[in-house]
């Protein structure tokens, strides 16, 4: 611990540590989870997966839900959270997670006892945009944080949605290898291109963001070579990217491979997922409050 | 409200005094003291005592989910500490960093482990904290209030003015009405080049600071003698 | 409803002065703020406002104790009152009987309104052995003035109150801003910048006030001499100096003229690290834009050259006339109460006491009414020692005097050491009864110090924890069981005494609150009217502001100014400056400490957890310390380690380390006292020939990083 005189790190780089460390690792799970759930909605939606329908909902109600709650300093005014759709996506959010809660469970029950209605049809269009929006609020509500330069990229929302989404697809290859009701080789062949598409987003946005202010700067290198350095390289990279891509050559070339490393595969990208979460959340820091050089 | 660079010499009253008005806990602090040291061409010693900037397009309030911060028409931000659920997006959202989440943590005692002092105890009928929500400075919205209610002026009269801005020894802090041309804040601000911390966040921070030399080598000598002649034997 | 009261009083978290209002509601303080109907104007600094969690600490003594163990084995025995204060009495008077009046030392910390009571107690029962940290602290330019305006008092006028604020102020080894030991005086000075023309600081560091300072001297610590002989070289020889002046009030300038021809400004710049160009400018600016003050710190006063360096600064006031003029040096009239320290002057040093006093044979000006103190450690290392009994208020010299090691040791070989304090500290742990004090806001009492134009009424807020006292009635008390023609049946009775010039009662004193003689009831230009000698002129031997001291002369010192190196220096010792190449200054204060004291506080704590060693960042590169880093400061003495700060605003060859610190949560009987005391580096071997002072501020180091950190 270098601080010495109280309050000297402002002048200096600051990470955020609310939203991270300690208890906040709570909203990084409720981050976290609220993309994979989103995702893996919108893709049982897409394979009309009643299991992944209804994992998702779990995801969402119970685990992001649940984190919320229990990060809250006063969990009991939770219900107070949802006055300000207004101005604060963090209100807009939680009305998003409630709706979809209520949707999704709407819709999950007419596909469960009247499927093929009208009302099956509306609720999965109405729950699928709420699914959409529990995925990409998390990315609004940083991104419009003025005082850390590393988040403030639109790529973020997209980032975020695009990695739920690639998760949705793993979890999607989970429930088909356990007999589920979804298709595998589509699971994989959507998994491999979003792995694409996403290390794209990934580089691009590092690259966008280092160039955004010395502090943004300073955020990417804390993720190459500092203190997250161990998170990016293994969690993100190793874990998130480069397992799953040979997994998915391999699996490419050889046309079927076990169930253990398709399934490994799928870890690691959530691995990958959550990693990604991590070092945004842990690396997001503010520009100093007073400039050194005056 | 203005702080005056020249003379401000890191005492930390400012400091000590909010904690007493506000019987703060020990882990929590409103305002607080950046130390600046730079060394570009000459060495500059610095002290900026910062405290939330009560912006005027400020992102607290924005962001607050319940509505718990919100700007009063005399434009200081105020915390309803019953309706704040302590989802720290504020804290996170301030680009000052000038907000605090109470965690139990930080609502230690003055000595842990003993009893509280009776100070303590007084504060927590006086002034009580909950801990779980977010608190900042509120320019010591109270005291305005009660000086108001008196009919006092804010940043005139001490009962009607924060009390970092009483306490400070080098009277490096003055508190007034921005929005009359005439107070001593907009006189400094216009005289001595007043600037707003990182005015590019476009949240217009109440808050001004102002530097520059000590002494007045460049006046002409009869202007400092009309001064003088002003000021002097009061 | 709650009994809602707000008492007047004054503040003593340093020397004190600042009007104080305490809120108390049913017997407990719910607020402290600054009493706007005072001089201080209502503000107050965090040591102050602090004194809400020093009053109610749990560590604060409450009872008499009484030693049961070795010395410093930390075992206690609760004791009465009467118990404690008949032990003391009866050891003394033994003591007294035994080996003489003079073998009982009193002793203090720096001037906490106790002054008047050590002084007054140890004359009445016939001792003049009272260490104090006065020669290391103010005492030196009290005795140095006084050779120009009789009783030793010279402030800068910040106040205007003759129409004109100083034009040009100097801030010589000072930050009066937040290092005075009189808050009350920052106030002052902060608001008379607003009026100043040009600042000079001299200071081997950067400050707030330096960044934005006309002119910034960083200066060589302990060369403070030469920078002021060779400015008066340049206004003498340019012929700025005040005509007027000089030649109808001074003697010996044609003398001092001579002098100062060996201290050119090139001659100058090459002793204190300074260019001879900003030297030259320094004293054109000090001699054209007058009036001027000059506020020196007392680290000057901390330098074994600390008489003729005052010398100079006072010979500088001199040639640019900056004496009693408004907006310059002046020399208050007291208020109507007169000089509080009459109440113990008025008990005069007999010859028996003064031969008693332990280093006045050498130290004729610093030892002349009180013990020089590192000679009485020395006594006591060598078993000769002539202080038998000590009595210890306040201040903690184990911790203040210069290497701590001795002290440490020749405190074991004292017969008997008493100890008054709040709390159970170093000194405090070597006491064979430590006596609880009583805080200011718990006592009755008056208040005066530096500036001198003004006393204030302390006035008992609440009551002090379980049986502590105060001070006042500490010497009362014990003064009455040794000799009580010279004390009083209570306390109130003696402060009645000591406002008897006044005409008022302490009762009527205590509700006035203030008794000040500011504005156009002080008089300027008193040389130039009767108040010192008829017909105009100065309290000396020549009725002259004296360039050339007489006194100094017939005292067998040099009667003129001279610079002399420290007694380690890369100069004087470059064999060792070989091995410690830095030269080290022990003067970092921080603003929200007072000494020794307030470690413990934990509002004040928090601003700055450990001692910090300001370091150059090339410095630190060069020696393999980065910031933050723990670092090793090593003298011929011993070693410390401090938390380094790299600061680009220290001078490269020097490292500045913070004072007077030890950790109070750590166990006794040192509290951590060895780890970061810097004065376990500091010598007592050489000192002022005047005063005594040891260098404390200016000795060689050297700096390496502490690897296994803390």
């Amino acid at each position: 611990m270098k601080t010495m005189q109280a309050h000297e790190w402002m002048i200096n780089y600051t990470r955020q540590t609310e939203w991270i460390d300690r208890r906040g690792i709570f909203l990084w799970i409720a981050f976290y989870t609220g993309g994979l759930g989103g995702g893996l909605y919108l893709v049982s939606l897409f394979f009309n997966s009643l299991w992944g329908m209804f994992l998702s909902w779990l995801i969402i109600a119970v685990i992001k839900g649940g984190a919320h709650f229990i990060y809250l300093g006063r969990p009991l005014r939770f219900w107070r959270m949802v006055t300000r759709p207004g101005s604060s996506w963090l209100s807009r959010g939680i009305i998003f997670v409630l709706s979809f809660v209520v949707l999704a469970g709407a819709q999950m029950a007419f596909t469960y006892w009247m499927p093929g209605t009208a009302g099956e049809i509306i609720f999965k269009v109405l729950a699928g945009i709420a699914a959409l929006a529990v995925s990409v609020y998390t990315g609004f509500i940083l991104n419009t944080v003025k005082g850390v330069p590393f988040w403030n990229s639109s790529l973020l929302p997209l980032l975020f949605v695009s990695y739920g989404v690639m998760s949705g697809f793993g979890l999607a290859i989970v429930i088909a290898l356990s007999g589920g009701d979804v298709n595998l080789a589509t699971s994989e062949t959507w998994s491999r291109w979003l792995l694409i598409f996403n290390t794209l987003l990934v580089v691009i946005y590092l690259l966008a963001a280092a160039n955004r202010e010395a502090t943004g700067k300073q955020s990417v290198m804390e993720q190459m070579r500092g203190h997250l350095a161990p998170v990016f390289w293994a969690g993100i990279v190793a874990l998130g990217i480069v397992v799953p891509a040979v997994l998915a050559v391999f699996s490419y070339i050889v046309g079927e491979i076990a169930t253990a490393l398709l399934v490994t595969g799928v870890a690691c990208e959530i691995i990958g997922g959550l990693s990604l979460r991590y070092c945004i959340l842990k690396a997001g820091a503010y520009k100093p409050l007073v400039a050194r050089t005056s | 409200m203005v702080v005056d660079l020249t003379v401000c010499s890191r005492c930390y009253a400012c400091v000590a005094a909010c904690r007493v008005e506000h019987f703060l806990p020990m882990g929590m602090s409103w305002p607080k003291l950046v130390a600046l040291e730079t060394n570009d061409d000459h060495p500059i010693v610095s002290t900026y005592s910062v405290r939330c900037n009560q912006c005027q397009d400020a992102p607290c309030v924005e962001v607050c989910p319940t509505g718990a911060t919100r700007q009063r028409p005399d434009g200081i931000i105020v915390i309803d500490q019953d309706k704040c659920v302590g989802c720290r997006y504020c804290v996170v959202a301030c680009p000052y960093q000038n907000r605090t989440f109470l965690s139990k943590d930080k609502d230690r005692g003055f000595f842990p482990g003993k009893i509280h002092t009776d100070f303590e105890k007084a504060g927590k009928e006086l002034y009580p904290h909950q801990v779980g929500t977010t608190e900042k400075c509120n320019f010591c919205a109270e005291r305005i209030d009660a000086g108001l209610a008196k009919g006092l002026k804010p940043g005139i009269d001490r009962e009607a003015t924060p009390a970092c801005v009483n306490t400070c020894p080098a009277r490096a802090l003055t508190f007034g009405d921005l929005d009359d041309p005439d107070s001593e804040v907009s006189r400094l601000i216009r005289e001595r080049k007043g600037f707003q911390l990182h005015p590019e966040y476009g949240t217009d921070p109440s808050i001004y600071f102002i530097d520059g030399k000590i002494g007045c080598s460049d006046k002409p000598a009869d202007d400092i003698k009309a001064e003088k002649a002003g000021v002097a034997g009061k | 409803m709650p009994e809602q009261k707000i008492v007047k009083t004054t503040c003593k978290g340093c020397h004190g002065g600042c009007g104080v209002l305490v809120t108390v509601v049913d017997g407990t303080i719910t607020h402290i703020e600054g009493n706007p109907d005072t001089p201080t104007k209502g503000t107050m600094c965090s040591k102050g406002l602090s004194s809400i969690q020093h009053i109610n600490h749990p560590d604060r003594l409450k009872y008499p104790l009484k030693r049961t163990g070795k010395r410093g084995e930390g075992k206690w025995q609760r004791i009465s009152w009467d118990e404690a204060l008949d032990t003391i009495a009866a050891r003394m008077k033994e003591s007294q009987e035994k080996y003489g009046k003079s073998s009982v030392a009193v002793s203090q910390g720096t001037g906490r309104g106790y002054n008047e009571y050590t002084h007054r107690f140890a004359r009445s029962i016939g001792t003049a052995n009272i260490i104090t940290p006065g020669y290391v602290c103010h005492s030196p330019r009290l005795g140095l003035y006084g050779l120009v305006t009789g009783y030793g008092r010279l402030y800068c006028d910040y106040h205007g109150w003759g129409g004109e604020f100083p034009k040009t102020q100097i801030s010589w080894a000072k930050q009066l801003e937040i290092s005075s030991a009189d808050s009350e005086m920052a106030v002052w000075f902060l608001n008379s910048l607003r009026h100043v023309k040009n600042l000079i600081v001299i200071d081997p560091r950067e400050t707030t006030l330096s960044s934005r300072a006309t002119l910034w001297l960083q200066i060589r610590p302990g060369t403070d001499a030469a920078l002021a002989l060779a400015m008066i070289n340049v206004i003498i020889n340019e012929g700025l100096w005040d005509r007027d002046f000089v030649a109808n009030w001074t003697y010996g300038f044609d003398r001092l003229k001579e002098r100062v021809q060996e201290y050119t400004p090139e001659r100058a710049a090459e002793i204190t690290w300074l260019k001879a160009e900003d030297i030259i400018k320094a004293a054109r600016l000090f001699a054209i834009d007058t009036p001027g003050c000059i506020q020196f710190g007392s680290s000057l006063e901390r330098q074994a050259n600390c008489g003729q360096t005052l010398r100079a600064v006072i010979c500088l006031l001199g040639v640019t006339g900056n004496i009693e003029r408004p907006g310059s040096m002046m020399s208050w009239i007291p208020p109507a109460s007169g000089l509080r320290e009459e109440f113990f002057t008025e008990i005069p040093i007999t010859d028996e006491m003064r031969k008693g006093i332990v280093g006045s044979e050498t130290y004729r000006m610093g030892a002349a009414r009180t013990a020089h103190s590192d000679t009485v450690i020395k006594q006591l290392l060598e078993g000769n020692s002539v202080v038998k009994v000590w009595f210890s208020v306040g201040g903690q010299q184990i911790i203040h005097l210069a290497n701590t090691k001795e002290v440490m040791r020749a405190l074991m070989n004292l017969e008997s050491l008493f100890h008054v304090d709040q709390f159970m500290g170093p000194m405090a742990e070597h006491a064979d009864i430590v006596l609880p004090a009583a805080h200011f806001l718990e006592i009755d009492d008056i208040y005066d110090m530096h500036p001198r134009f003004m006393v204030e009424a302390i006035n008992k807020v609440v009551d002090p924890p379980g049986e502590a006292w105060p001070d006042n009635k500490i010497f009362n008390e014990l003064g009455k069981r040794l000799v009580p023609q010279y004390w009083f049946d209570n306390v109130e009775i003696m402060l009645d005494y000591q406002l008897k010039k006044s005409g008022l009662t302490w009762k009527e004193f205590s509700a006035k609150g203030v008794l000040a003689r500011m504005g156009k009831e002080q008089t300027y230009y008193k040389y130039k009217t009767d108040y010192w000698r008829k017909g105009g002129g100065f309290p000396t031997p020549t009725g002259k502001f004296e360039f050339f001291s007489t006194v100094l002369e017939n005292l067998g010192y040099d009667a003129l100014p001279y610079f002399q190196e420290p007694g380690e220096s890369p100069v004087s010792t470059p064999e060792l400056a070989k091995e410690y190449p830095l030269v080290l200054s022990t003067g970092y204060r921080q603003p929200f400490y007072f000494l020794s004291q307030y470690r413990n506080i934990p509002w004040l704590r928090s601003f700055q957890k450990d001692p910090v060693v300001q370091i150059h960042p090339e410095t630190g590169k060069k020696y393999g310390i980065e910031d933050g880093d723990w670092a090793w400061i090593e003298t011929p003495r011993g070693r410390i380690k401090q938390k380094t700060r790299l600061f680009p605003g220290i001078h490269p060859g020097v490292v500045m380390a913070t004072a007077n610190c030890f950790y109070p949560e750590e166990p006794g009987p040192l509290h951590g006292m060895l780890k970061s005391n810097p004065n376990v580096l500091t010598s007592n071997d050489h000192c002022d020939p005047m005063y005594g002072s040891p260098d404390l501020t200016a000795l060689l180091c050297k700096v390496y990083k502490a690897e296994d950190g803390k």
